[in-house]
């Protein structure tokens, strides 16, 4: 198969940026997957690597040697478009052949390598169907084929799942990785579900206004988010402000309190900063307990609780650092998960106290006001 | 000739292309401008034609032949008659249609496969074969004379502007969802009468309005049933005068073309207020 | 809602029932007087003879060479016109959607508009005065040294009326094909390329198979549209071509040379033409949009 580079790609449209120097490259046999808000020149990148737009500076290169000039069907590149975009004139059928056709393969040829293709995706019972005649699970699968058939060298795939309902999502994204694992082809999935991103690829590219905001596997980008935008991007994240106390100890400031926490050796003493923490990192604790420079303490009431399955979220109101006075609200809102099982000590209306447990958390510096407006914009945020 | 209003209406209702902003990128292709400028010069040159007949005899320019014309007691008178037999169809195919309709829509949705047959029915029939059965029936030798009756007049135009007329105000009962502002209505104490007069009637008024527009402009210039039962309208008038003042009814065909302008954007306005009407509109 | 309450409004129900229908009256019977009426008419004097016996003879009235003619002559204007409209609306709207600009677009629609409703008497004088014997366009040719009238053209012959249909054949066709050129979608294109195809390819096999139906619609509307134009026809040549419509005004102004029922059994043979071309139109019509739904 192939490995995909991205030189120094840029492109507007007008006076609107779309990519500003964008830079990657895809080993061969990766999934790397493009995550970002709408707009943020996902699709933009994708076409400019397909040779549907011309980047207006950078260039595309494929095992070594360069395709910018060339036009998308000397590529060799496999696409899946955003509304599946099947020939509405052709059965299931006709449609994956459709590649195979147009390289004049034998007939013979063809017919098996469609059945094969159909079986792959379980398409053998409607292979004689319209797309209107498919539901929208079936025509991304018949897309998928579509694309595969011509076994391009690099696979582009853009909002594949986007049409299709939670279920099929789920199935489709296992079944995608399972093949492309299987094929081993250079593939490319675009994306805004932070969860479809981060199950299936080997990295994920974060993107944000037309630049790369952060490269990496999604257990590190889950873990250790180096920006604002990402944290708020990815997961349910608490974002609890702080102040740099001491860059040189690693120690941040909160209501009196100082304590440790990593990340702050990378920011200015006196910098406004955002602890962030996974709701699923805070432990819930006595509230006798006392807070120390290691583990941070927490306290608030129960406000909500929702069910996740596994584990209950509970939202805590009115929350206040260590057992500071009443009244001293710091923080509106936090999100604690802790197991179903246990959700029952602690009903809605309670006190709870929970902990930061050492090496749980990071350090950030504070968001600037664009990005912020970037976060909250994103539809369906899960940041708390 | 009223065919080609009416299919134009008629047809394209049915097929609502979704509009796609075409984001290509890049310059218009030099083939498509050339096009549409090849276009423009064929669609003026008729007109450039009748203007330079219309407004000058050789080589001075005069306004002299289109005051004449249009202060003609006939053409005036014409154009009257033409205006009041569009007024009184256009209300008698309002008044018959939106009601029925709703009620089609509403209580007995089992007559729609009826009516679409039926409404399509002035297709395969057009105004000149119209004309012919109608003088069977109601002629000189027919079953019930009615000949010399404007009545007569009224009801074949009402045959011929039915099929957009109901079209127009069906798409707009349709995107309304009738049923539900209906029941939302009688829930509240509301009559069938005041129902309709007030609920549905003012959510269906671009409907209702482009239907309007679109029935008078047709009869406004209509020629088939006006010349062959006898009545001097507009066009009828025009006919007659172009052998004898031939630059004043020159004159008379910009004020024609004139009114189709302002019918057009009439609808092209009363469109940009609703979706539904739009697709009628533009289809002329 | 309980029982009781169910059985007390069954009987108003009934009533209710009783008054649609009797709001539905009016509506009906206009229809059954000015439309239905008049078409049984038309079927049942066709099928009988001028002494009222029941008889189809009357049909072999539209075999003898007078009648042919009318209608060859009727089908080979519609065709052509049909053609020669169809395509050129076919090359505008595409030259309308592929300019990229919505206001082209839209000055597109409304020039269509205008010229596809501009017919007619009207449109007959205009043409008159353009490509008439003293018309403007033939003085401005005959200053070139191009004599159009001595080259055997006129605008009052079988070509000339051609030549006046295509003016509101052509803008029809752009009104009626635009929604289908519309529905085309970017990604069809783009998919096919990507797939390797080539614009020629994409063409063949993907374009025209989906807007086929399409046109061929918009044409069928385009031969009915022709075929049953009287007004325009008559203005131009005050009935002296012998189309299908002009034959059937003949009959309608009480021509000697015609029956009542060989009348009727021309209307009948325009109509059936005419109902060819809408079942037709009305067939393709649904295929195409269950196809365009996703
Ligand atoms: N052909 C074009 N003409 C003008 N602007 C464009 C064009 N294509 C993209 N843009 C602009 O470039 C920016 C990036 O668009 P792009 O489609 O790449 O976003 P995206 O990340 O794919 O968004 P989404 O998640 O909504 O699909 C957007 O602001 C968009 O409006
Ligand atoms: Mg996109």
């Amino acid at each position: 198969m192939a490995r995909l580079e991205l030189h120094g790609i840029s492109k507007r449209f007008g006076d609107q940026v779309a990519v500003a120097g964008f830079d990657l490259s895809v080993e061969d046999g990766e999934l790397v997957t493009f995550l970002g808000p709408s707009g943020c020149g996902k699709t933009t990148t994708l076409r400019i690597t397909a040779g549907f737009e011309t980047p207006d500076t950078g260039s595309v290169v494929v095992d070594g040697s360069e395709v910018t000039g060339l036009p998308p069907n000397r590529r060799g590149m496999g696409m899946v478009f955003q509304g599946y975009a099947l020939f509405p004139n052709m059965t299931a059928r006709d449609n994956v052949e459709f590649g195979l056709a147009v390289r004049r393969r034998p007939p013979a040829e063809r017919r098996r390598r469609v059945d094969e293709l159909l079986g792959l995706f379980h398409l053998e019972h409607v292979a004689g169907h319209y797309p209107h005649q498919m539901s929208g699970g079936q025509q991304q699968r018949v897309a998928l084929a579509r694309a595969i058939a011509v076994e391009p060298s690099v696979l582009l795939l853009d909002e594949p799942l986007s049409a299709v309902d939670a279920k099929v999502r789920e199935e489709l994204r296992t079944e995608i990785r399972r093949m492309q694992g299987q094929l081993g082809i250079t593939t490319i999935l675009v994306t805004h579900d932070q969860a479809e991103a981060l199950s299936i690829s080997d990295r994920v590219v974060v993107m944000n206004s037309g630049v790369i905001e952060e490269v990496g596997t999604p257990a590190r980008i889950y873990a250790e988010p180096r920006s604002a935008f990402t944290a708020g991007f990815i997961g349910a994240m608490n974002e609890l402000p702080v102040r740099v106390a001491s860059r040189r100890e690693g120690l941040v400031e909160r209501a009196g309190r100082r304590f440790a926490a990593p990340g702050a050796t990378e920011l200015p003493d006196g910098a406004a900063a955002l602890l962030l923490v996974r709701p699923e990192s805070l432990e819930p604790i006595e509230a006798a307990a006392a807070a120390s420079e290691e583990r941070p303490v927490l306290r608030g009431r129960v406000d909500v609780q929702t069910f996740l399955g596994a584990t209950m979220r509970l939202f805590l109101g009115g929350v206040v650092w260590g057992a500071a006075a009443e009244g001293d609200h710091e923080i509106e809102q936090l999100a604690v998960d802790v197991p179903s099982s246990a959700a029952g000590r602690w009903p809605v209306g309670t006190e709870l106290s929970v902990a930061i447990p050492v090496g749980s958390s990071r350090v950030i510096a504070a968001r600037t006001a664009a990005e912020a407006a970037a976060v909250t914009r994103r539809p369906g945020s899960a940041r708390t | 000739m009223t065919g080609s209003r009416a299919a134009g209406a008629f047809w394209s209702a049915e097929t609502s292309g979704t509009a796609r902003a075409g984001r290509g990128s890049g310059r218009p292709p030099a083939w498509s401008l050339a096009v549409l400028v090849v276009s423009i010069v064929y669609f003026f040159l008729p007109l450039l034609g009748t203007a330079a007949f219309a407004f000058s005899t050789g080589k001075v320019f005069t306004l002299e032949y289109l005051a004449q014309g249009l202060t003609d007691p006939d053409a005036l008178g014409s154009i009257l008659l033409s205006a009041g037999f569009a007024v009184s169809t256009t209300v008698v195919a309002v008044v018959l249609v939106a009601p029925s309709a709703y009620l089609v829509e509403l209580r007995l949705p089992g007559l729609r496969p009826v009516l679409d047959f039926v409404t399509i029915l002035p297709f395969v029939i057009p105004p000149i074969i119209l004309t012919l059965g109608l003088e069977e029936v109601y002629g000189i030798r027919g079953i019930f004379n009615l000949v010399g009756s404007p009545v007569l007049l009224v009801g074949g135009y009402f045959a011929l502007t039915l099929p957009f007329v109901y079209r127009a105000i069906d798409n707009a009962l349709r995107a309304v969802d009738v049923r539900t502002l209906t029941e939302a209505a009688e829930s509240l104490g509301s009559g069938p009468f005041r129902t309709f007069l007030r609920v549905i009637v003012p959510s269906i008024s671009t409907g209702i309005l482009s239907a309007a527009l679109l029935a008078f402009t047709t009869i406004m210039g209509e020629f088939t049933l006006a010349s062959l039962m006898g009545y001097a309208t507009f066009p009828v008038m025009l006919n007659n005068t172009y052998a004898s003042a031939s630059r004043e009814a020159a004159s008379l065909v910009l004020v024609s073309f004139m009114i189709t302008w302002l019918s057009v954007l009439a609808l092209a306005l009363v469109a940009r207020r609703s979706p539904t009407a739009r697709q009628v509109a533009t289809a002329r | 809602m309980n029982a009781t309450t169910r059985s007390a409004q069954r009987a108003p129900t009934r009533r209710r029932g009783a008054l649609v229908w009797l709001a539905l009256l009016p509506f009906g019977l206009a229809i059954l007087l000015f439309l239905l009426l008049p078409t049984l008419s038309l079927v049942w004097g066709s099928f009988h003879l001028r002494d009222g016996s029941f008889s189809p003879a009357n049909y072999t009235f539209l075999l003898s060479p007078d009648q042919i003619r009318p209608f060859q002559n009727s089908v080979l204007l519609s065709a052509s016109t049909m053609l020669v409209g169809g395509i050129c609306g076919l090359v505008i709207g595409q030259a309308l959607l592929s300019s990229g600009s919505l206001l082209v677009r839209e000055l597109g629609v409304t020039f269509s508009s205008v010229a596809a409703n501009f017919a007619g008497v009207p449109l007959a004088f205009a043409f008159i005065a353009t490509l008439g014997v003293a018309g403007l366009v033939t003085r401005f040719l005959a200053g070139l040294g191009i004599d159009l009238y001595g080259a055997g053209f006129t605008l009052y012959s079988m070509v000339g009326l051609a030549t006046v249909y295509a003016y509101f054949q052509l803008p029809l066709m752009v009104l009626l094909i635009l929604p289908a050129l519309q529905a085309m979608r970017r990604e069809w294109r783009e998919a096919a390329e990507n797939l390797g195809a080539g614009r020629w390819y994409y063409l063949r096999r993907v374009a025209i198979p989906i807007l086929l139906p399409s046109v061929i619609a918009s044409m069928l509307l385009l031969f009915a549209n022709a075929f049953g134009a009287y007004a325009t026809a008559y203005a131009l040549t005050t009935g002296f071509l012998a189309i299908v419509p002009i034959e059937i005004s003949n009959v309608i102004s009480g021509d000697v040379n015609f029956d009542p029922g060989q009348g009727d059994v021309l209307a009948i043979g325009l109509a059936f033409i005419m109902a060819i071309c809408v079942v037709g139109q009305v067939w393709l019509q649904r295929r195409t949009s269950r196809w365009m739904q996703r």
